[in-house]
């Protein structure tokens, strides 16, 4: 009697109905199964089969909305360790900040990267906007992506508003106070707006919460459904848009 | 012209009529429109912040004794703060006394007194008791300046200091701190016509 060599482990392991639902296809070597290997999953199908040459040349797009997607992704990793520790409560959110950053292993590190990739963010999504104004590229067929582009922005603000607060500190205290007030001077709804808003009439633990399930949850949510629409719609409208 | 069929035309229903198809469309197209608008207004509903009790509802400051008690030189002008309503509870009659430089004991001035909304028309701050050297009120933010009726003498503040309708019932203030209504506009000048270079500030 032989033992199985190795080899035998392999042809044993690929023959298996398990990798062989996992890899529907073999190693691609040609045009066609690299064509194949690309729509067959479900992570690499969102990118096209083909790139335009000019599409990859890192100084047409400075890579700025995926740098912004890259960042959203890493808010919302970092975000999702930071809601260990943070409670969205008056009596305990400065405190809970300030354990964060002494008391938990790479909290510092965790509030760090989440604070300065979220500054980083608003300033590459804008970046992105002015890149697609210059190259025209929200002209026709793309101005409903540009669109889409614009609710993303708004997203991004808001997202990035909304996070200020829940350090409760002086200077987010005072952010909120001066920004919903703003919404005073709204036509005709300006009370009932910052009303709903502040979820009283002045910042305090309704404004927290309120704020708090905003940049957490509902707006993360809002902000992945847009974006869904906006990739899928770069490949729609025929990839990135060519040199004029 | 020919009216010939052209190849791959599909036939709709003759001018005014509807067919059963377009019929059903229509009706699970409104259905969801409506329901859709309802579930938005639900959610406006439901996320409408609820403040019964607390800033925003009814709050309850006790009787004037109770005031007195608890801040006795309400009695003789001094606003009562009350940060719950996040209020100055003014007495009148008291207040103009003390601006005059006289001190008269009001322990009870019935409706005759103001409850001013501590927060600075201008941009929000809360502004600080009264002023000792020039009795009025003075935000320390950006320097607007009131009088102890909460109209405004100088500084950026659009108006005077806002304030909430109140209640005496059964001799029980009663604040509704979900009415605010504007302060005065600038120019009103019912008491108190010093103006700015008349006495020292706390505020520059």
């Amino acid at each position: 009697m032989t033992l199985p060599g190795p080899g035998d482990v392999v042809r044993y392991v690929k023959e298996s109905g398990l990798w062989r639902s996992l890899f529907r296809q073999p190693y691609p070597t040609t045009s066609r199964t690299r064509a194949l290997a690309v729509m067959n999953n479900v992570f690499l199908h969102l990118h096209p089969v083909r790139v335009k040459k000019h599409a990859v040349r890192y100084t047409y797009t400075f890579c700025l909305g995926g740098i912004s997607f890259f960042l959203f992704l890493m808010l919302t990793v970092t975000g999702v360790y930071l809601m260990f520790f943070y409670v969205p409560s008056v009596a305990r959110a400065y405190q809970d900040i300030i354990s964060i950053e002494n008391a938990v292993a790479f909290g510092q590190l965790t509030r760090n990267m989440h604070r300065w990739a979220a500054h980083l963010m608003v300033l590459t999504v804008f970046l992105h906007m002015i890149r697609v104004f210059y190259h025209g590229a929200y002209k026709p067929p793309r101005e409903f992506n540009w669109t889409i582009g614009v609710l993303l922005l708004f997203s991004t603000l808001w997202l990035s508003f909304t996070g200020y607060l829940l350090p409760w500190d002086q200077i987010a205290f005072w952010a909120i106070t001066v920004g919903t007030n703003m919404a005073t001077y709204a036509p005709f709804l300006s009370r009932e707006s910052s009303f709903w808003l502040l979820g009283g009439i002045t910042v305090d633990q309704g404004t927290l919460i309120r704020f708090y399930v905003m940049h957490v949850i509902a707006f993360p949510l809002i902000a992945a459904i847009l974006m869904v629409v906006h990739f899928w719609r770069i490949r729609k409208d025929g990839g990135i848009s060519g040199p004029v | 012209m020919s009216q010939l069929p052209t190849y791959g035309e599909v036939h709709g229903p003759p001018i005014g009529e509807m067919t059963r198809r377009t019929f059903m469309r229509r009706l699970i197209g409104w259905g969801v429109g409506l329901l859709s608008l309802e579930f938005l207004a639900g959610t406006f509903a439901f996320t409408w912040p609820n403040v019964r009790g607390g800033l925003g509802g009814k709050v309850v400051l006790g009787s004037a004794t109770d005031i007195v008690g608890a801040s006795p030189d309400w009695a003789t002008g001094q606003p009562y703060s009350y940060q719950k309503a996040r209020i100055f509870l003014v007495n009148v009659p008291a207040g103009e006394a003390l601006v005059d430089g006289k001190t008269d004991n009001v322990p009870d001035p019935k409706k005759n007194v103001l409850a001013l909304y501590r927060k600075c028309p201008h941009l929000g701050c809360q502004i600080p008791q009264l002023c000792d050297k020039s009795h009025w009120f003075e935000c320390l933010c950006h320097g607007s300046k009131y009088t102890i009726l909460g109209e405004k003498r100088a500084g950026p503040a659009p108006r005077g200091m806002d304030r909430f309708p109140f209640t005496i019932e059964n001799g029980i203030y009663v604040v509704d701190t979900g009415k605010l209504e504007d302060g005065p506009p600038i120019g009103t000048e019912t008491f108190d016509k010093r103006t700015i270079d008349q006495m020292p500030h706390c505020a520059a």
